[in-house]
């Protein structure tokens, strides 16, 4: 840790030396009015496309760009409801004042996002497949979850707490991701089961989650082998953001008497807020939640906490520097599989039921921009994320954990020249891990990446690598070798006359096994899980090509996207069972695997109010060892949405349909009655929400979940969510 | 409304439609039941030698091996009759997949790895040459077979 921070305070104080010798000389100044009305637009945002330069504007709708040194520049300019637009602008010497109109957006486009890249760009700069779920999917949906939000991107499962990216995961009780999580760009994988903690994040405050889809190490490194996950969370503007929403939620009884377990209804309950504002040169975002859930199956409690600060300063002009932590803390039931379908809302009958688990997630992180001149900036971030979680239970199962993630990663940004932009990096991530069920263990990876973007007219190239070194090894005794891992990337988008994009990328992922994965000796629910510290690095190769054209058809206009892929994944580590006294699972590097797959998009706004969207992707995962359908993929997926605003009324629904997967493990019927009982999944959520602004900031709605009540799995032994009703009221300063 | 919100419109309707069904049903899993009470004569070997015992049910004679067996689906099983108090203890096994024709129902032990099994009982009515019995389940059917088992006579052993 020591010499983190050393290593973090040189590189602060040499930044701090290039700032001095930085010779700005021009201020950029201009005002955002809406086309149709000439309002001001308050809170818009302004970027200098390739650099870290950037503003919101104040209640005029004005911006001021200080101090920018010469040369040929293009603004992003992007607010909601509004069309993003681009403007390239040349800074002399002196000042200049621009005045850009935004037209109120009627088709969803132009989305800013800035995972693909590590920068902001359009979504059609971007080469590989990338979709974008908005915020308010918490407050409309009543979720507070991760995984939850995630059901509703096309090309993503959940299969509890697993999220599969275009197939690349299955079911392994939850251990080792394959798409990394990412919060404002900080990694937020724990360090001993190396899984996303869905219930660690600050949801009242996401402003986007940005899912890129494919190998992602050649930017992001380990354990994005199938994707990446990045919260984006709301920046501060002068105008205050303020939401405080209150839910309750009712289970409706199953319709079948042997799954009913209560005389009365299980109801879950919440309250969250979030507030964001940005006073001068300070930022200020806070969030917090409380939730209370009986459940819908019997044993099944959870009781959860979370509360988020950040704080960011303008230190100069072309400095900042942002602060933030957050802490989650939950206490639930030890809930793992069904007692048998016709028991399907209760745990089997030799549950302790008085066995709990408790666990805490608890984040701290900095991160300093400096913009060294027009074409250069650098970005330092240091992070902590600590886990921690233990049963009630004694003797062989007890579990217990405590886990530490250390981050550091200086990236540096620059325009070489005209057709080079370089992002390069470099990464050092520190777990240690203290756990009666794993040992302890310390994991150590040292990355270095480069990528360079070139802009050649319509076409932008993309390519680069990355380097990992990654170590793990108990405190005394090394027990893994160092191994280098190259993770290259080549990508191409290319804007057609006809307005459409064309993109195609192949990259490199990998992921090594986590502390759980080649340590865990625990016994588990009838299960003994033994260790294996011979587990090699997984890893994964990416082709796609994808196409997105806006088209109008019948006077309507629609965005299609349209994509097929293929991942060849190597030595993919896998729970299998092996010789035991008891059902014995260890994780061996046992799958060669290959994805083929495509993708098809649709969104259009039929008339003004009335949107739809549909999601369709069809895959089929091959275990090329076994030639047979890899276990708990769903070959074919559709979503569909609609949404109707009708005055101050907004309807809308959704739609979900996943094939029945193919195959599940066949060994889990030694443990788990019925583990074959699994169907296609057809799932109805509907709301409607009631907002009169001029009479109060205040949302009202009612929202179903599974509104036809469908019995379904995802993974064996656990019934899917039954019929949920949610009353929310929420008050709304934005 | 245009045709292509009209067919888009539609495709919802239908995939509404097919969100209907009730997808799982309980009742999948109650359609038949092979039960009834396993009787223990002599001396029990030492618990060392005792990991578990069920109450197997085979669609096959002889069954190749028991772990095979049920990973194929050609067999099922009781949940484990451990601890045992006293000479008998009760067992049942739910029938799933019907009809089916059980030709070896057999009392098992697991003496050792998961894998390493044995025969201590057969249902039969012939505790000379141990001639397994048949069942043939049917929906909503409970079938009872009693089993023996003398650990001084034990039967062969068809693995």
């Amino acid at each position: 840790m020591k010499k983190i921070l050393a290593i973090a305070t040189i590189i602060f104080l040499t930044l701090a030396c290039l700032d001095a010798t930085a010779k700005p000389n021009g201020n950029l100044t201009g005002k955002i009015t809406d086309k149709e009305t000439g309002e001001p637009i308050i809170g818009a945002t302004i970027r200098l496309q390739g650099t870290s330069i950037g503003q919101f504007t104040n209640r005029e709708g004005i911006f001021s760009l200080k101090s920018i040194p010469s040369g040929k520049y293009t603004l992003i300019i992007s607010s909601v409801g509004y069309e993003s637009q681009k403007v390239d602008v040349y800074m002399l010497s002196e000042d200049i004042t621009i005045e850009v109109e935004m037209r109120p957006k009627t088709l969803i486009s132009s989305e800013i996002v800035v995972t693909a890249n590590k920068k902001v760009q359009t979504v059609q700069e971007v080469p590989i497949s990338l979709s974008i779920v908005k915020g308010n999917i918490f407050r409309e949906k009543s979720i507070s979850k991760l995984d939850n939000a995630l059901k509703y991107v096309p090309g993503v499962e959940v299969n509890n707490d697993n999220v599969s990216i275009r197939g690349s995961s299955g079911f392994a009780f939850g251990l080792g991701s394959r798409a990394i999580m990412l919060l404002d760009g900080f990694p937020m994988l724990s360090g001993d089961n190396g899984d996303i903690k869905s219930d660690a994040i600050p949801f009242p405050l996401i402003d986007q989650i940005e899912i890129i889809k494919g190998a992602g190490s050649a930017l992001y490194g380990a354990s994005a082998l199938g994707g990446v996950i990045n919260l984006i969370t709301k920046e501060p503007t002068e105008k205050a953001y303020f939401t405080a929403s209150s839910q309750f939620g009712l289970y409706t009884q199953p319709k079948y008497k042997s799954w009913q377990f209560s005389d009365g209804l299980q109801a879950t309950r919440g309250a969250n807020f979030g507030y964001s504002q940005r006073f001068a040169k300070v930022g200020i975002s806070l969030a917090g939640s409380y939730i209370s859930d009986d459940g819908y199956r019997f044993y099944n409690e959870e009781n959860r906490f979370m509360l988020y600060g950040k704080s960011s300063i303008a230190i100069t002009e072309l400095s900042s520097l942002s602060l933030s932590g957050l802490a989650a803390v939950s206490n639930r039931d030890d809930w793992v599989y069904w007692n048998s379908l016709d028991s399907a809302t209760r745990p089997p009958t030799n549950t302790d039921l008085d066995n709990k688990i408790t666990a805490s997630k608890y984040s701290i992180n900095a991160e300093y921009k400096q913009i060294i001149s027009a074409n250069d900036f650098m970005i330092i971030k240091t992070n902590l994320f600590a886990t921690q979680f233990e049963n009630k239970l004694k003797g062989d199962e007890y579990r217990q954990s405590d886990a530490k993630t250390y981050n550091t990663e200086v990236q540096y940004n620059t325009k070489l020249h005209q057709y080079f932009n370089l992002t390069a990096g470099a990464n050092y991530a520190y777990n240690q891990v203290e756990a009666r069920t794993y040992g302890k263990r310390e994991q150590n990876t040292l990355s270095l990446y480069s990528q360079i973007e070139s802009p050649l007219g319509d076409l932008i190239f993309t390519y680069g690598g990355r380097f990992d070194l990654e170590q793990t090894k108990s405190i005394q005794k090394s027990l893994a070798g160092g191994r280098l891992e190259f993770s290259p990337k080549l990508g191409m988008a290319y804007r057609t006359k006809f307005n459409s994009t064309i993109r195609t990328s192949i990259g490199k992922g990998f992921r090594p096994a986590s502390i759980a994965e080649r340590f865990a000796s625990l016994a588990f629910q009838g299960f003994e899980v033994v260790p294996n510290i011979k587990l090699k690095h997984e890893r994964s190769v990416s082709f796609e090509v994808g196409w997105n054209q806006p088209v109008k058809i019948d006077d309507v206009p629609l965005i299609i996207d349209a994509s097929i892929y293929n991942n060849e994944l190597f030595n993919m580590i896998e729970p299998k069972f092996v010789q035991g006294t008891k059902p014995s699972i260890q994780f061996l590097n046992t799958t060669r695997a290959r994805i083929t797959g495509m993708e098809f998009n649709i969104k259009t706004m039929i008339s003004s109010g009335f949107g739809m969207e549909y999601g369709i992707s069809a895959m089929l995962p091959k275990d090329l060892d076994s030639n047979t359908t890899l276990k708990y993929r769903s070959a074919i997926s559709l979503l569909a949405r609609y949404f109707y605003k009708i005055g101050d009324f907004e309807i809308y629904s959704d739609y979900r349909f996943k094939s029945k997967p193919e195959k599940v493990d066949d060994e889990l019927k030694l443990q788990i009655k019925n583990h074959d009982a699994r169907v296609a999944v057809h799932l109805l959520d509907a709301g409607i929400k009631y907002k009169n602004k001029s009479f109060a900031p205040i949302e009202l709605s009612i929202y179903a979940s599974n509104l036809l009540d469908y019995y379904y799995t995802e993974v064996p032994g656990n019934l899917g969510r039954t019929r949920t009703i949610f009353f929310s009221v929420s008050y709304l300063l934005d | 409304m245009s045709r292509l919100a009209t067919v888009l419109l539609f495709a919802f309707i239908v995939a509404i439609f097919s969100a209907c069904q009730e997808g799982l049903d309980p009742s999948a899993a109650q359609k038949a039941v092979i039960y009834g009470t396993v009787r223990f004569e002599n001396e029990f070997p030492p618990d060392s030698l005792i990991k578990d015992i069920r109450v197997v049910a085979f669609k096959s004679y002889p069954p190749a091996d028991i772990i095979g067996e049920v990973l194929s689906g050609e067999a099922i099983f009781s949940e484990s009759l451990l601890p045992i108090s006293g000479d008998t203890a009760d067992y049942k096994i739910n029938v799933e997949s019907l009809p089916a024709r059980f030709k070896y129902i057999a009392v098992a032990r697991q003496y050792g790895t998961l894998f390493e099994w044995d025969a201590i009982g057969v249902y039969t009515d012939d505790y000379i040459n141990f001639s397994p019995l048949e069942i043939y389940a049917s929906k909503g059917i409970g079938y009872r077979a009693d089993i023996k088992v003398d650990f001084n006579n034990r039967p062969p052993q068809p693995f």
